[in-house]
């Protein structure tokens, strides 16, 4: 086929933001009309005719803008980045949330888009595991992310928050941090115990000194340091073993919960 | 639409909206493909629906994935193969109700048009 033509086609298919299966079944398609209709006219003015590949892919995407299923969701993602108002949401489900909710801008109707979902990205987003610039969720990452886990620049976590300005019950990692049990950061404030330039807890350590009881950890840790050091660097030769096998085991559970929920959610797309 | 190179003569919205019943229409006359629909839908038109393939192609795998078109490649002792798509019996009953839907909806505009021009 014709270089111009080829080249043509590939710039159609990079703004196409599908699976694969079905990139190929319109590049199948796109070559046979470019074929087709260059018997009568030249490859050029065939190309021409058909507008430019931009408009085209857009026009495909206007199709499938609404198929999860279609595009997946690292095309999802790519293609939320590109357009401005967008939302598309996987047929599987869990309970009355979907497994995946990407939503960003506003609807027709002006109403902000929302995403709720097990995995959910958004300007705002709900669920397990929501990204956004404002998220909330059991693991939260965003501008401003608050749940169970959170990463963000601000983030309020109840086990963890880990970013700029950071609070949490548990554990707070942060330039600012402030916990309940542990406080790292610049500026670090916690009930029990916080470590930073600036700290305050009932156990510290900063720039000024620590507090009476970490001072006696320290002097302990270190008065035994020699004794202990074999058995420390024992553990820590056998750590990526024991990281690699938590892997492989989370995976193992992984793998048959995530195809028994693929499979319930294409029964309930053929029912 | 000036400045829209998708369609020449009607709405894109409107173009849009009937694209289904178009295509049904023209497939269950024949079956036919891609290139063969947008030139026939360009000639019946005097060429005041210009047709794009970003537009056509979308359409008929919707269509297809719904099961009212099937698809097969034939060569024809041709070089180059084509993919042709042909109505099933659900395409029928699809086009039918289209069919029906789009009548409908004419005489109704209609109506009310007429209506406006008497009152006025």
């Amino acid at each position: 086929m014709d270089r111009m033509a080829e080249r043509y086609i590939s710039r159609v298919l990079w703004n196409v933001y599908l699976k694969p299966e079905y990139k190929w079944q319109i590049e199948g398609d796109l070559r046979a009309h470019i074929e087709e209709a260059s018997q009568q006219k030249s490859v050029a003015e065939v190309l021409k005719d058909m507008g430019h590949p931009r408009k085209i892919a857009a026009e495909i995407m206007e199709t499938y803008r609404d198929s999860y299923e279609k595009m997946g969701l690292w095309n999802a993602l790519m293609y939320a980045s590109r357009v401005r108002d967008f939302e598309v949401k996987s047929e599987t489900k869990i309970g009355n949330w979907p497994l995946v909710h990407i939503a960003m801008g506003y609807k027709e109707t002006g109403e902000k888009n929302i995403a709720r979902g097990i995995f959910a990205f958004g300007d705002i987003a709900i669920g397990g595991m929501a990204v956004g610039a404002i998220s909330f969720g059991v693991l939260a990452l965003g501008a401003v992310a608050i749940g169970g886990i959170a990463f963000g620049a601000i983030a309020l976590g109840l086990l963890l928050a880990l970013g700029s300005a950071t609070a949490s019950l548990m554990l707070a990692v942060g330039a600012i941090a402030i916990s309940g049990v542990f406080a790292f950061g610049a500026v670090a404030i916690s009930w029990f115990a916080a470590i930073g330039a600036f700290a305050r807890a009932t156990y510290y350590i900063d720039s000024s000194g620590a507090s009476k009881v970490v001072l006696g950890w320290m002097e302990w840790f270190t008065t035994d340091l020699a004794e202990r050091l074999p058995t420390i660097i024992d553990l820590a030769e056998r750590l990526p073993t024991i990281i690699a096998v938590c892997v492989i085991v989370t995976f193992l559970i992984f793998l048959p919960v995530s195809s028994a929920l693929r499979r319930k959610g294409g029964r309930a797309k053929d029912e | 639409m000036a400045g829209d190179d998708t369609v020449a003569g009607p709405d894109k919205e409107l173009l849009r909206g009937t694209l289904e019943l178009i295509v049904l229409s023209i497939i269950a006359a024949r079956e036919s493909y891609g290139y063969a629909i947008i030139t026939t839908i360009k000639e019946r038109t005097h060429g005041q629906i210009d047709l794009k393939e970003g537009s056509l192609y979308p359409v008929l795998y919707r269509l297809e994935d719904s099961g009212s078109i099937e698809s097969v490649w034939h060569a024809e002792g041709r070089g180059v193969p084509r993919k042709y798509y042909r109505i099933t019996q659900r395409g029928m009953e699809e086009l039918a109700r289209l069919r029906q839907e789009w009548l409908g909806y004419v005489k109704l505009v209609s109506n009310l048009i007429e209506g406006s021009e008497q009152n006025g």
